[in-house]
């Protein structure tokens, strides 16, 4: 049994050609084994999603090679993609993009539907997930009716409902509040401890950090190290999450003064009373100059 | 998959009632164009089709009714009536013009009958006698609707005037009206004396009309003789070739528009579920997959927009004939046909857009919210 279970080697990504190409992801070389948690850290348009769409066959690199247990999977036509990424990788989004007409648990077996064969047992395995992620409840709602915390619950259910080796996701809790969030992360962090599932997480969310046993800084479409001083430490006005002002996405400003979210529904509060938060708002300065954690 | 597809169509049943409304307006459109064109084709003709004749018998170089001309000396009767295989010849006098029924006007065939007719005059009546008596028309009773005309009013052929004393069923169309009068009065309007302009001729049992139609011409001199089918096939086309050809353009424009907005309605309906497309293309479904599932979107739509159009159109043909009965339409099986083939088809084209977009796409588009 191959350890590794994700190798990408000098993956290259480009977009355009001559004067307007664009180099998006730059001969960036990584390993994953078995049961990490590994995130990819890096300011907007750093490559990040680039990256981690190749790693899952989403998207074919210009140059390099993603090999999932030792298939390489660049090698293979796109014909034999579907079945990759439906066997081998589970897909978490920031957008959760569950399928509006089905309820959370026929979401959680629709990849196990595209698999010929594969549909045995997984009922059995949905009952578990549903129950291991406190969807009991909430099994026959439809998306539309799920908050944003279940919504993403049923996405990391559906991304492992075909046991895949690997669960890659991008920003899963960039659209959930704190609480909602910090449940996401430790179901994630979880899901590679305990079961042995390596998992690839893109995020801005400092606090993942400290669950993670590898963080990976990526910048202009290469891996670099990370500075000692890359926080700049503020807080989230609204829910008081402590927020990195370098990478945040999320801002704002009200009378002069700057503000940066941990999330959308943040920042949508603020916009509704920004003077009202702005007012409750605690001194950014007493978080600036904390140390990175290592 | 399947389950995914069922559930897609029916998620948002307003937008799909909106879409299969939409989809059956059009094919409705299209139906009705289709009745429109069928049922005028068959109406003008309508009168050589009830005629009772096998083979007609007209001047040689005329080889349809409508706008025709034809004159042949009444003797030729009875050369006729001599040909092997002739059972019976009846004549009449024929002139195209315009009634004029209280200044409203409307072109006509004229028919003169003779007072001993028995297959050349009116099939069916609405109202009053089906034979006219000197001085007498019958008129055709859509026409008498549309210009108030009761019995016994008066009604203007060329400087003639005649007393209503019939209303015929089943005799007016839009190109044409059919009016029944006397061979004398007839006679009388176009000064013609001893001529007759049609000889119907009934076929002995067992006579084929082509082979009757062949012996008469070989017999009698000068005349063109015609089995009934070919008569009226002609004058059919004759009139396609005129004022129907306006009812034939309106038909293709409608078809047109009706193939456009039931392209248009599929379109959206699946386009709509575009990103949904590409999350599944991203979780694992395959392009066949994707295929499959629009496609039978496609079909469902559509074919549940043809059941729809078909049974609005049960509603409105018979609602159209008893209030607009001047507009004969007649639906036929292979119009639904046609149409249902081409609105399947057109949905599955227009389906097809959105999906080649997604097979062509990268399932990358999935991570980008």
């Amino acid at each position: 049994m191959n350890e590794h279970v994700l190798e990408g080697r000098n993956l290259v990504k480009t977009f355009g050609a001559g004067h307007t190409e664009v180099r998006a992801v730059d001969g960036v070389s990584l390993t994953i084994g078995r049961g990490e948690l590994v995130l990819i850290m890096g300011p907007s348009g750093s490559g990040k999603t680039t990256l981690v769409s190749m790693l899952g066959g989403l998207l074919r690199p210009t140059a390099g090679r993603v090999l999932i247990e030792g298939t390489d999977i660049t090698a293979l036509p796109e014909s034999a993609l579907p079945r990759i990424r439906a066997q081998k990788v589970g897909f978490v989004f920031q957008a959760f993009n569950l399928l509006e007409a089905l309820t959370a648990e026929e979401n959680i077996l629709f990849p196990a539907r595209l698999l010929q064969g594969g549909f045995a047992g997984a009922r059995k395995r949905a009952q578990s997930l549903i129950e291991r992620l406190d969807l009991v409840k909430r099994r026959e709602a439809l998306p539309g009716t799920l908050s944003g915390g279940e919504k993403q619950r049923v996405a990391i259910a559906r991304a492992l409902i075909n046991a895949p080796p690997l669960i890659l996701a991008d920003e899963p809790t960039g659209n959930l509040d704190s609480a909602s969030g910090q449940e996401v992360m430790m179901v994630l962090h979880d899901i590679a401890r305990d079961e042995g599932r390596s998992v690839i997480l893109v995020t801005h969310d400092p606090r993942v950090e400290d669950i993670a046993d590898r963080i990976l800084w990526l910048e202009d479409g290469e891996f670099r190290d990370r500075k000692a001083e890359q926080h700049q430490w503020t807080r989230d006005p609204v829910c008081g999450m402590r927020v990195d002002e370098w990478t945040a996405d999320l801002r704002a400003t009200f009378a002069g003064q700057s503000f940066v979210f941990c999330s959308i529904r943040c920042q949508q509060r603020f916009e509704a009373d920004p003077a009202r938060y702005a007012s409750q708002a605690p001194d950014p300065a007493q978080d600036r100059g904390r140390e990175v954690p290592p | 998959m399947w389950r995914w597809t069922f559930k897609s169509v029916v998620a948002s049943p307003l937008t799909l009632a909106m879409s299969i409304a939409a989809a059956a307006c059009a094919m409705l459109l299209a139906i009705l164009f289709e009745a429109i064109y069928a049922g005028e084709a068959k109406q003008v003709v309508a009168y050589l089709e009830n005629a009772d004749a096998d083979v007609w018998v007209m001047q040689s170089g005329v080889s349809n009714m409508h706008m025709a001309t034809s004159y042949l000396s009444d003797w030729k009767a009875h050369e006729v009536r001599n040909v092997d295989g002739v059972a019976s010849v009846e004549s009449i006098l024929y002139l195209n013009t315009v009634i004029d029924a209280g200044g409203k006007k409307w072109f006509s065939f004229v028919v003169g009958l003779d007072s001993s007719s028995k297959g050349a005059g009116p099939w069916s009546m609405t109202k009053g006698r089906s034979m006219p008596n000197s001085g007498e028309a019958i008129v055709p009773g859509v026409f008498a609707d549309m210009t108030g005309l009761q019995l016994g009013d008066t009604v203007a052929i060329t400087d003639r005037k005649f007393r209503v004393s019939g209303f015929s069923a089943d005799t007016f169309s839009m190109g044409n009206t059919v009016i029944f009068v006397t061979k004398p009065d007839l006679e009388d309007v176009m000064s013609s004396l001893d001529i007759v302009s049609f000889m119907l001729v009934k076929a002995k049992a067992g006579v084929s009309p082509d082979v009757l139609a062949q012996s008469i011409e070989r017999k009698v001199t000068n005349v063109n003789a015609l089995p009934s089918s070919e008569f009226a096939e002609n004058d059919r086309t004759m009139v396609m070739q005129m004022g129907v050809e306006t009812i034939a353009l309106m038909t293709t424009i409608g078809g047109s528009l009706a193939i456009l907005l039931v392209a248009f309605t599929v379109y959206s309906q699946i386009a709509r579920q575009q990103r949904e497309l590409a999350v599944a293309k991203a979780l694992g479904a395959t392009n066949w997959m994707l295929f499959t599932s629009v496609t039978a979107q496609a079909t469902a739509i559509s074919l549940i927009s043809v059941l729809v159009a078909v049974f609005l159109a049960s509603i409105l043909v018979p609602l159209t004939d008893a209030f607009v009965p001047q507009v004969t339409l007649r639906v036929t099986a292979g119009a639904i046909e046609r149409i249902a083939i081409l609105g399947v088809a057109v949905a599955l084209v227009a389906s097809l857009v959105p999906v080649r977009r997604i097979a062509r796409a990268d399932p990358v588009t999935a991570f980008h919210g």
